[in-house]
């Protein structure tokens, strides 16, 4: 099922209005300058499911982002850190032990991939916020690691995420 | 003609009609190789008959029970380039000697969610023998039957069933991949089956 986005390329994708307020974000945040913005695009989700003999049900939903846009040129590395996330029926999604989130060099590498527990059968999207941090190293050209003032951190809110 | 006349014809006959007789005898008489050729007594010899010598009929192994036991449903369900979607149930096969059974498949005839959907995959029917996949000669022997994807909204199947065949040569060198005598036939129902 494909959703209608500005700009973006063909298939599902995040849904408009997470868009605006995302590019909203980035734009107002003071480490960048208002013409640096970037977005969030997720056009491949995965919910894998399994039930068992003892009806036992376990699964896993993975959501793939990639990251485009201007405001992503100086960012050597990226990672994507959740706080909340849950479905449209009122699921908690969120991993008890959440893994420490990665830095990836890949605008849409494996090490953005967002894992969450399984959403419920009837629900039909999801919403999950966090905070994308970009590693600029010239912003603190001494340190050969991402440092606090290296790192640009933008909240983001992604809504209404259509489930396959 | 007088009967003289009559005597003398009969006499000067009669060793003409015997050198006849006696060719048409040697000719009846005559063994392969010394009279008419191989060609021409084909044509007068009887033609042979073949000896029907009856094929023994391939005498099918008694099928042993097998116990099938549901060990779990999964869903794949995906969107965009996040591989491929997929539903199956794993079917357990108690009993199942693993190291006999040299291929199997899986053959679904029905398949239907409680939304009425018919989940029998394209194709279905014509599924080949395959070998298991390489693993512990101990482990359980496990089938996957493949469905398509039911809709969020469905939560159980109604009915899954068809038959699961395998092959078992029994470590007979001369079998042929396709020897029904080595084929096990058995059909399996699975009835309101929730899914994840």
């Amino acid at each position: 099922m494909k959703r209608p986005e500005r700009g973006l390329p063909p298939g599902p994708a995040v849904a408009a209005p997470t868009l605006f307020f995302l590019v909203a974000l980035v734009a107002l945040a003071p480490p960048l300058a208002a013409e640096e913005t970037f977005r969030i695009v997720v056009d491949s989700v995965s919910d894998a499911r399994a039930r068992t003999f003892a009806n036992d049900t376990s699964g896993r939903l993975t959501l793939m982002p990639r990251l485009e846009g201007d405001g992503l040129t100086d960012a050597k590395a990226y990672r994507i850190r959740v706080s909340a996330a849950t479905d449209d029926t009122g699921h908690d999604l969120l991993p008890e032990e959440p893994a420490t989130a990665p830095w990836e060099e890949n605008p849409a590498g494996e090490g953005l991939w967002i894992h969450l527990g399984s959403p419920a059968r009837a629900a039909t999207t999801v919403t999950v916020t966090g905070a994308i941090d970009l590693w600029m190293p010239k912003r603190d050209p001494g340190r050969a690691t991402p440092t606090k003032k290296s790192i640009v951190s933008v909240p983001f809110e992604l809504k209404g995420v259509s489930l396959p | 003609m007088t009967p003289a006349r009559r005597g003398s014809a009969a006499i000067a006959s009669r060793p003409g009609r015997a050198v006849l007789a006696l060719l048409l005898a040697a000719a009846a008489t005559s063994t392969p190789g010394c009279g008419l050729p191989e060609k021409a007594r084909a044509l007068v010899a009887p033609r042979p008959t073949p000896t029907v010598v009856p094929t023994p009929s391939p005498t099918p192994v008694p099928v042993p029970p097998l116990k099938m036991e549901f060990v779990r449903i999964r869903e794949d369900r995906v969107r965009g380039s996040a591989g491929t979607a997929l539903c199956e149930i794993d079917i357990q096969l108690v009993g199942g000697n693993r190291s006999e059974i040299a291929s199997a498949r899986v053959l679904v005839r029905t398949a239907v969610d409680d939304l009425g959907t018919n989940l029998v995959l394209d194709g279905a029917a014509s599924v080949v023998l395959e070998p298991l996949k390489p693993g512990d000669p101990e482990a359980p022997v496990v089938l996957p039957v493949p469905l398509k994807l039911a809709a969020r909204t469905a939560t159980s199947l109604r009915e899954v069933s068809g038959e699961i065949e395998l092959y078992v040569p029994g470590g007979d060198p001369a079998a042929a991949a396709s020897d029904p005598r080595y084929l096990r036939r058995y059909r399996f129902v699975l009835k309101d089956v929730p899914l994840p």
